[in-house]
């Protein structure tokens, strides 16, 4: 078997995700030296600027360097992997819209600052990507599940089950049943369903199912309709799902 | 390489710096170019109960201690006082998230400078031992995470009130078993660290950290300093200046008109031999490490003696959990429209965070004041300082040495532009 070339970046975001790279490093070196990380600033020197045999894309382009980097991996790389709901959808900081970013900078600096970063976009924005790993921070048993698919070649396939799926199968209570809201009938699955599990209602950071109604959970939920919508633009707000349920929602406010 | 964008900033920090400097103007700036996130104003609108969550996002090698700072803000806003049970289980958690981020630091970021190996990866092919103790005391800290915050990342359970989900006994027992275990790797790598030689500076230094009673203390109340401050945690914007900079995204914090230190050597600086858990007290004694230290570089050296230190708390933490009387994990509270302040030490220092709420919990107005931020402008006259000290030193050892103290502060950009 080839050894794979591997190589991590890290754009604007929390570096959470990467951190599981590091977890599972242990694990990694115990089956035999398969992967080879040559450019990972958090963890050395680079040791190659490409090609790579497949590149994993952490946090949201923010920054004229993001954006740089993220092109130029593209070209030196066989397969592109976003790590994390940074790099597949913008991330928490997604949620403050474009329109506010302006006014938020100069309250938070001052007038004559100039940003380094513009408006958090998804990596798919600026290229194309061949798989995403979701999460907030991504789930290391599905890291995992990759890698050996990466490996032997094999198509890795992401869950298509919502989170309600998982809860179901740890016999958690139904928070959205007890609490009146909960994101878990409309994300993604394949975090486990940990939050539940600890007692904490799903904020969606798998991202949504494909096709997900939100604006039926939103009717179905028992909060405030302001907060609601505050609790949707958190994790969605530059997804496909998210921007169709805001035109539906414009037509019916009008 | 150098010139690739696939190779541009300073390796092993956790975030995007770089490091720019004249040496004929003898001049250095430290340069963050991190995307600005503006976590200040995008939790504006959103319940008190999500901003933890929220806020954890700030840092993915911190993220506890930013959910628990909101967590006591919060509080601070609505008047809840957290019972015995609650305040054990988040020293626990707190320690622990010093201990996970101080072992990435040290060993992973910090280690290849003194080893001379170019990475953590290699120094698993190299010292397999070393490695070794590295991966066990990361598996420790973050099994802590997991079993009382419900994941090693981004924890679940930290609440406004407490926690949402009680540990069970049986899992605290064993987890006071595998981190007992684990205080013999915490005593290797003090004396790992105690064995390097570190490159040289000094430079007057006002070291801050919080207190309680007197007493360092990580869920500390009141703000003290070796040049004399002595105020309560709420009043940190009257003792704390930002200012914004035009080549950084992160603002740099000063004190009267100059830089402070917060982090491991400023908690350990302030710490009397017998504020010391017992093993880090004999430890220490037995290697003959002498504080205060005056070397901006021996952070790393501390950073070490606080790893066993703090080993050494989330097991004593755990036992009074454990034995101690049991009182409820999640206590009842009303919401109060107000201000509340919540400061804690973070791995890297002091962290404040505060909120404006209103009467339906709904966030108007938060600040934030990282650790990061506030040991910039120290960071960068420490580099000036060492140039101005090390006319003599070639060039390229100048450069290493430079990145080494960038190193030896372990920055947190990504905390730092928050």
């Amino acid at each position: 078997m080839k050894k794979l070339k591997l190589a991590i970046f890290d754009l604007t975001d929390c570096e959470g995700c990467e951190l599981q790279f590091l977890a599972l490093r242990e694990e990694l070196a115990k089956e035999g030296q398969d992967f080879e990380i040559t450019n990972w600033r958090l963890a050395g020197e680079p040791e190659s600027v490409g090609p790579f045999d497949a590149t994993f894309i952490e946090g949201s382009p923010m920054t004229d360097h993001d954006i740089e980097v993220v092109k130029q991996a593209r070209k030196v790389s066989e397969k592109i992997i976003t790590l994390g709901s940074c790099a597949a959808a913008g991330g928490v900081q997604a949620s403050l819209l474009s329109s506010g970013r302006k006014k938020a900078l100069t309250d938070v600096y001052n007038e004559k600052y100039q940003a380094k970063g513009r408006a958090p976009k998804p990596v798919s924005y600026y290229i194309d990507v061949d798989i995403h790993l979701p999460g907030c921070p991504i789930n290391p048993g599905e890291l995992k599940t990759l890698l050996s698919a990466l490996l032997i070649g094999k198509k890795f396939t992401p869950a298509y089950f919502p989170v309600c799926l998982e809860c179901k199968t740890n016999e958690t209570d139904c928070l959205f049943l007890e609490e009146g809201f909960c994101l878990g009938p409309v994300t993604k699955g394949g975090c486990g369903a940990i939050c539940p599990a600890g007692g904490l209602r799903c904020f969606g950071c798998f991202g949504p199912l494909k096709g997900a109604n939100l604006g039926a959970l939103k009717e179905a939920s028992r909060i405030d309709p302001e907060e609601m919508e505050k609790k949707l633009g958190l994790f969605f707000s530059e997804t496909d799902e998210y921007k169709e349920y805001k035109i539906k929602k414009r037509v019916e406010d009008k | 390489m150098s010139e690739n964008v696939l190779s541009s900033y300073i390796t092993k920090i956790e975030g995007h710096g770089r490091l720019n400097y004249s040496i004929a103007e003898g001049l250095v700036r430290v340069e963050i170019d991190e995307g600005e996130r503006l976590f200040e104003k995008l939790v504006i609108g959103q319940s008190y109960l999500d901003v933890p969550f929220i806020t954890a996002r700030i840092c993915g090698v911190c993220p506890t201690s930013h959910a628990l700072a909101s967590i006591r803000a919060i509080e601070n806003c609505f008047e809840i006082t957290p019972n015995d049970s609650i305040e054990n289980l988040r020293r626990v958690l707190q320690s622990a998230q010093i201990v996970q981020s101080h072992i990435l630091h040290l060993y992973f970021l910090a280690l290849p400078d003194y080893l001379k190996v170019k990475s953590g990866l290699e120094l698993q092919q190299k010292n397999p031992h070393l490695f070794k103790v590295a991966i066990e005391l990361k598996r420790v800290a973050d099994l802590v995470i997991e079993k009382i915050g419900g994941r090693a990342v981004h924890p679940i359970t930290p609440s406004v009130g407490g926690f949402l989900k009680r540990p069970e006994s049986q899992e605290v027992e064993k987890l006071i078993t595998v981190v007992r275990s684990a205080v013999r790797y915490g005593i290797e790598t003090v004396e790992l660290f105690a064995s390097f030689q570190y490159p040289y500076i000094k430079r007057p230094t006002e070291y801050f950290s919080l207190v309680k009673n007197g007493k360092v203390d990580i869920l500390g109340d009141t703000i003290v300093s070796s040049g004399g401050v002595e105020t309560a945690s709420t009043n940190y914007p009257y003792v704390i200046k930002e200012k914004v900079k035009s080549y950084s995204s992160a603002k740099f914090a000063q004190h009267e008109g100059h830089g402070l230190l917060v982090g491991a050597i400023a908690r350990v600086n302030l710490m009397e031999k017998s504020d010391f858990n017992p093993k880090t007290q004999k430890t220490i004694e037995e290697l003959g490490i002498k504080t205060p230290f005056t070397n901006s570089y021996k952070n790393n050296l501390a950073q070490a003696i606080e790893v066993l230190n703090y080993l050494e708390e989330i097991e004593a933490s755990l036992v009074n959990y454990l034995y101690g009387h049991k009182e409820r994990i999640k206590i009842p509270y009303r919401i109060k429209a107000g201000t509340g302040i919540g400061a804690l030490e973070a791995p890297r220092g002091t962290l404040y965070h505060t909120y404006e709420f209103n009467e339906k919990g709904i966030v108007t107005n938060c600040d934030i004041v990282t650790p990061t931020v506030q040991n910039l402008t120290n960071l960068e006259d420490d580099a000036n300082e060492y140039l101005k000290q090390n006319k003599s030193v070639t060039i390229p050892r100048r450069e290493r040495e430079l990145e080494m103290l960038v190193r030896a502060y372990d920055p947190c950009i990504t905390c730092s532009v928050h």
